[in-house]
Order: C-alpha cells, then structure tokens, then sequence
C-alpha cells in the first residue's frame, strides 16, 4: 500500500488532531465529498458491460438459433 | 457533510439507471417474443399417462415423422425410461416443424442441440414445439431431466436433410436414412 | 464458553461438516462425467452422489449455516439475552435427526432421486421425513428470530431494529413463507406416495408446488451474504455503511419479489401457459433491482472506506483499500463472481432464451457461481470473522486464510467458465458419464477436463478452510480479551425511522397479495379440473 494515510484507526493519528473521534468524522466527511463518484463509475461500468455481453449472446448465440415456441 | 437525504438522492440515481437497464432487457425480451417468434412452449393440452396406447395419436405406429394432410410435419415421439420412441427422427430443414412429446411414466425433457428447441416432458401433458432447423445433419436429442437410474443412456437424434432427400411414403411418413 | 456461542458453533460446525464431504463428491461427480475414470463408478453410486451432494449443500450447509450465523447476529446486534435459547438447542438435536434420517436412506442407495425430488419417482419415506424435520428445526430458528425481535423492541420502543437483525428477521419471515411450498409437495403429494397410501401423483400440481420454494429458498441461502455486505465488510474496509437506509429498501425487496417469481423454472414447463409464466418474468426483472441496489451502495461503502486511507481519484481508492482482510477480499471477490453468476441468471431468466439453456450445464454453472461462488466464500468470510469471538482466541494465520479464498475464487472460475461454454454447445445436466466416442461430444473433451482441474482447486480450498478453523485449537489464548465483535456502522445510524422499515406487518400483507396474484391460479387450476395423475415409481427397491 503506498497511501500516505495511516491504516488502522486510532493509534497513527497525527498529533494536532484533538481526539481520534473528531479526527474519525472530518476524514468521513472529507471523503464524503467525492463518495459516491468512483461507485457511479465502477457499477456503471459494471452494469453497462453486463448489458453489451447480455446483448452479444442474445444476438449472435440465441436469435440464429431461430423461433420456437 | 452529505446528509443522509444527499445519500438518497445518489440512491435514487443509481436505481433510475438500473431501471433504465432492467427496461432495455426487457424491451429486447419483448422483441425475441413478438417479431422473432422465440417463445416458451405455449401448448397447454392433457393426455391420460396410463393409456398412451390407446390414444389415436400416440400408438406406436403413428409415431415419428409425417407430413399432414395439410402438409405440416409433424414429429410424434414418446420418452419412456429409459429411451425415446422412435429413436431417430427425419425432418427437413428450412421447413416448420410441429413436435409432439409425451411420457406415459414420469418426468423427462428434451433439447436439440444448436438449436433452441427445449422442453420439459410432463406425464399427462403433451408438450408442442414449433421449430425450423437451419442446419443439416444429425443433431442430438438428449433427455435432460432426471428419470431415473438409465437417465444417462436416453437420447435420441435429430437428422434434419435437405428439402430434396424428404422423401414422405404414400402415408406422409418419413423415417431415418440407415446409417 | 456462552451457551449461545456454544449453539452458534454447533451449527456452523455441523453446516461446514456437511460442506467438505459435499465438496468430494462433486469432484468424484466431475471425474465420472469426464472423460477420466472415476474410481467406484456406476449410475447408481453416481446419482447417490449427486442426491447426497445436492442434499447436503442445499439443505445442511445452508440450513445450519444460516440458524447459526442467525443466534449470533442476535445475540450480538441486541445484545441482549436470546429467548428461547432451550428451544433453540431443541431445534439443532431435531434438525440433526433429520439429517441422519434423510442421509441414512441415501447412503444406502434407496433415496436416488436428488435433491429436488422428481416425483411421481418415489424414494423411501425416510428420506422425505427427515427433510421434513429439518424443515422444522428452521422454523423454530424464524420463531426464535421472529421474538428476540419483537423483545428487543418492546424494550427499545421507537428505536431503529440494527440493520443485521433487521435482515435476519426479514430471511426468517420469507422463509416461512417458502417452505410452504415444498412442505405441502411433501406433506400431501410425496410423502403419502412413499407410504403406499396413494398410488398416484399429480405431477404439474408437485411442481408448480416446488417452483414456490424454488426461487426464494435461493435467496434465503443469500441472505448471510448480503448480511456480510451491509452489515460486517464496512467495517472490515475501515469505513461505514453508505447508506442503512437502502440496505432496508434492498432487504424488503428481496422479501416482496423472491417468492412470486419461482415459475421462471417452469418456462418450459407443459403445465402452464405463457400468460402466467410471462407475469412471473416481468416480477423476476424486478429481483435484479435490489441486488443492483445492493452492488451500488456497498462500492459507495467501499469507496468511502478507500478515500478515507488516503485514496483518490475516480478509482484509486480501490487500490487503497485493507484487501489483506479477509472479510474485505472476500467481498471484492464475491462481486467479480456475482458479475458472471448474475450474467448467467439473467439469460435464464429472459423467457424465450431459456430456451437456449434450460436444462444445460449453463445452468449448473450459474447457480454454483451464485451460491459456491458469491454465497458461500461470504460464508467464510462469515467464519472467519465470527470464529475468534465464539472460541476466544485470534486467528492463527489471516494468510493461510487468504489463500484459501483465492483458491475458492480460481477453483471457482475454473469450474464454471467451461460450463457456461458446454451449455451453449448444448451439454446436458444431471447425466452420469458422457459417450465420447461421439463426434460431438468429444469436442467437448478439454473443456470437461479444464472444469475437473477447477473442481480439484475446490477441493483443495475446501480442505483448506477446514484446517484454518481446526487450527484456532492450537492458537494462544490471546493476552488481553479480544475486543467486542460490533456490526459495521452507517454514515448515518438511524435515529427516527418509519415503521415500514422497522417491521414486517405490511409487507407481509403485500406477500399475500403478490402471492396471491403470482400463484392463486397456477395453482387453483389443478383443483378446477385435475389433470390426468402420473403413477407412482419407486427407486427404494421396496415392492410396489
Ligand atoms: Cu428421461
């Protein structure tokens, strides 16, 4: 892991910071800010690429195999 | 801070989008139902498991291939443990073809390879399915439902010729060439 | 050790018992299949196997798994003492007797007729009585569930169920409500057929009966999972639920919609015409909306937790997050499987297309993806996190842990892939050994043989799995006691909440509606004007 950040919660943090806690709610809301951009990305990207195999099967794989029913 | 009503509105974005899909593959469902044609199989029609032989279409005699009166063909095959009767089918390509399945003991299923024609075979019901294949050769049959011990040795083939080597008896009927 | 970890461990022993020789017979299964020997092999032991193997993940590892991970979830969500706790213990002793009941038949080979039952083939009553008891051990488990919530509410009126219990009483609920349909199959249709009473069975009615179960028996062995996503991987990740709010949504919608969907297993069924088997596709559409609600709001708790590390960028706090975790690989993993497994499902389900693999080793596949994949590695992600607070010890090695998630994930992949492939070029399900003197089936030859090398890595990962909770014996009684097990937190914990999201009274109305709508005709109609009965076949060797 190259993040600069610490990893586990209350015995890295940084000196100036009053208590783990406040420390704990301002990262939140920090990364609140962006969240949940990088979630719209990835499950869009997921979802949308879900739908284009879907649609490649549906089109080359089931259609050519003709009607039934 | 985002507050929790900033949170559900992301949620509801997302769900919109979702909706949107879940619109588009439906939509496409329709489309393959309505203008292709590819549908589960419809038929709803009962038939006495026990007196299969006394029924005037599934004696072993009428069962196999043949061309109607009114020139559809039509495939009657009965799937028993642990074997279909018959176990060779002749069908033309590029035509319709109207199967007909039954079973006189418990539950079995067919499906034809590289093709979309599938079905479950239900004692009592007669199950139809409608299908045109596209491709010559011999193409298996399989029962793909458990029926018991022998489930593993009941399959059957599909040999789908050419229009030009169809050649229906004086009855309509079309057997399997000798292999 | 406290009595309701003791019941816990007991269940989750018994579940992961089952689960390991399951396993071995599913790789036995695949060698028979492929063009490899099998030592042992003959239809009869084949299909044995599959009874047995099929019986115990779908009924046993679930099953116990589930009750298990269900008193712990109360017992620390509520923290507050479990009611019922005897008839709990009850429960375990009778669901364990049903297990031996409907095992011993298998194993002696008078009860090949796999775990979905296949009537009007008939197998020794044993077998059915057994599954009945173990049915009813899970019933006591809902009602155990079902009044820790109700306590835990009277004491705590106007507050916020937590999220896990919520979801646990809400699988308790719809499991209720889905074993009314094999129970009935069972009760009035199989088990008088086993005892001789009846000499036939109304086919269409028995399977119409198991569709009910069918889809939603499904969701209830996912339930865990989705637990373990909302309610344990946020935590793990360093982060907070995004939203506990959806995770209610996501929770009530897998109630409403698993149940009147279960007729997407009988597309090609002759019993039902296209207008019913049509509505219940349009609902199965809508069992997608949650879990994709689902998919979004646990990559916002991740991608909470990985900015929080110090991630940035569209993607980057992916890379930032604690994947050392067991609980948190787990859950990446789950979701890259849930991709192809719910890929899978999604062309099961689009109605004409089913046509195109109903009944192919297309559909083996999406199923073992879904639930031995994305289900059953939360399962040991579960395991894994819950184990050192029932035993009081830390885990011996996270990396051996690891290791042997990955393994399920390749081990899965592999298997799976070639599945999917041999269903589109038609392979066949539930077949004891192929012929591959035939030219089109020895095509399939090397496909067969990669998803063999896949069953082995399962194996492997299964064994492995097994050795990393034997080894919490051998682990040092930690210094100080470990810290409190805590469920994940939300961004924001609920403070006031509407009732429709606190209980279940409407929503089961709303069920009864669905179900009604769903099920009533398709089901009355085998009453208005009986079709013709099928005889009964027994495969028990008993006289007929
Ligand atoms: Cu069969």
């Amino acid at each position: 892991m190259t993040t600069p950040v610490p990893d586990s919660v209350p015995n890295a943090v940084p000196k100036p910071v009053p208590s783990p806690e406040r420390w704990e709610e301002a990262r939140l809301a920090d990364a609140l800010r962006e969240t949940p951009r990088g979630a719209f990305a990835l499950s869009g990207a997921a979802v949308a690429l879900l739908l284009m195999c879907w649609f490649a099967i549906y089109v080359f794989v089931f259609l050519p195999r003709g009607g039934v029913g | 801070m985002k507050s929790e009503r900033d949170i559900l509105r992301t949620e509801l974005q997302w769900t919109l989008a979702v909706g949107a899909a879940a619109g588009v593959v439906s939509l496409a469902i329709l489309w393959a139902s309505l203008a292709h044609l590819i549908n589960p199989p419809s038929n709803f029609e009962t038939i006495d498991p026990a007196a299969l032989h006394l029924s005037d279409e599934f004696t072993e005699s009428n069962l196999g291939t043949r061309v109607e009166a009114d020139g559809e063909v039509v495939t009657r095959i009965v799937a028993t443990q642990f074997a279909f009767a018959p176990s060779c089918v002749l069908v033309p390509a590029d035509r319709p073809v109207t199967m007909r399945l039954t079973s006189p003991d418990v539950i079995h299923g067919v499906l034809v390879t590289g093709t979309n024609v599938n079905t479950m075979i239900v004692p009592g019901y007669v199950s139809q399915v409608r299908a045109t294949f596209r491709t010559t050769g011999d193409l298996l049959m399989p029962c793909h439902e458990y029926c018991g011990i022998g489930h593993s040795q009941m399959w059957a083939v599909v040999q789908v010729v050419p229009a030009e080597r169809f050649k229906p008896d004086a009855q309509g009927r079309a057997a399997c060439e000798k292999r | 050790m406290r009595s309701v970890d003791r019941l816990a461990l007991a269940h989750l022993q018994l579940a992961f018992a089952a689960f390991v020789l399951a396993c071995a017979l599913g790789l036995w299964q695949m060698l028979a299949r492929s063009p490899w020997p099998a030592p042992g092999f003959t239809p009869s032991t084949y299909f044995q196997s599959v009874t047995a193997h099929g019986a115990a993940m779908a009924y046993v590892l679930t099953t116990f798994f589930i009750m298990g991970f269900g008193y712990f979830t109360a017992d620390r969500a509520l923290a507050r003492p479990l009611p019922g706790l005897r008839l709990a213990w009850a429960g375990f002793w009778l669901g364990l007797l049903g297990v031996a009941m409907a095992m011993a038949p298998v194993a002696l080979g008078r009860a090949s007729v796999l775990y979905t039952f296949y009537p009007p083939l008939t197998a020794s009553v044993w077998f059915y009585l057994g599954l009945v008891l173990v049915v009813a051990a899970s019933w006591i488990w809902c009602a155990v569930m079902i009044l820790a919530m109700r306590g835990w509410k009277r004491a705590n009126p106007g507050q916020a169920v937590p999220l896990a219990m919520f979801a646990t009483v809400a699988n308790a609920i719809m499991w209720v409500w889905t074993t009314a349909g094999v129970s009935a199959e069972l009760v009035f249709q199989v088990i008088p057929a086993a005892l001789g009473l009846v000499e036939t069975i109304d086919v269409g009615l028995s399977r119409t009966l198991f569709s009910w179960t069918l889809h939603a028996i499904v969701y209830f062995w996912l339930f865990p999972a989705y637990i373990a996503f909302y309610a344990m991987a946020p935590r793990a990740a360093g982060g907070r639920l995004y939203s506990d709010t959806m995770g209610r949504v996501s929770f009530v919608l897998f109630l409403l919609y698993s149940l009147p969907v279960g007729m997407h297993h009988l597309f090609m069924d002759p019993e039902h015409s296209t207008g019913f088997k049509f509505l219940q596709m349009t609902l199965t559409v809508l069992v997608a909306v949650p879990t994709l609600l689902t998919v979004f709001t646990i990559a916002a708790s991740f991608e909470l937790a990985g900015r929080m590390r110090g991630g940035r960028g569209l993607l980057g706090w992916i890379v930032a997050l604690p994947w050392r975790e067991p609980m948190v690989l787990a859950t990446g993993l789950a979701f890259f499987m849930l991709f192809f497994g719910g890929g899978g499902g999604l062309v099961n389900m689009s109605y004409g297309m089913n046509a195109m693999v109903h009944n192919t080793s297309w559909v083996t596949a999406h199923f073992h993806l879904i639930f031995g994949g994305t289900v059953v590695i939360m399962y040991f992600a579960i395991a894994y996190d819950v184990w050192p607070h029932l035993v009081g010890r830390p885990a011996p090695s996270l990396r051996l842990q690891r290791a042997q998630l990955w393994l399920w994930f390749i081990g899965m992949m592999t298997m799976t892939l070639p599945w999917h492939y041999l269903g589109l070029l038609g392979q066949w399900r539930r077949v004891a050994q192929f012929d591959y003197s035939n030219p089109i089936i020895a095509a399939w030859a090397p496909w067969v043989l990669v998803s063999v090398l896949g069953g082995a890595v399962l194996l492997a990962s299964a064994l492995l799995f097994a050795w990393n909770l034997w080894s919490f014996r051998h682990a040092p009684a930690p210094a100080r006691p470990l810290a409190p097990f805590a469920f994940a937190q939300a961004v924001h914990e609920p403070r006031r909440i509407p009732a429709a999201l606190n209980g279940f009274g409407m929503w089961n109305a709303l069920v009864a509606v669905l179900m009604l709508a769903a099920y009533g005709y398709p089901l009355a109609q085998f009453f208005i004007s009986p079709p013709p009965s099928a005889l009964v076949h027994r495969v028990d060797g008993a006289p007929p």
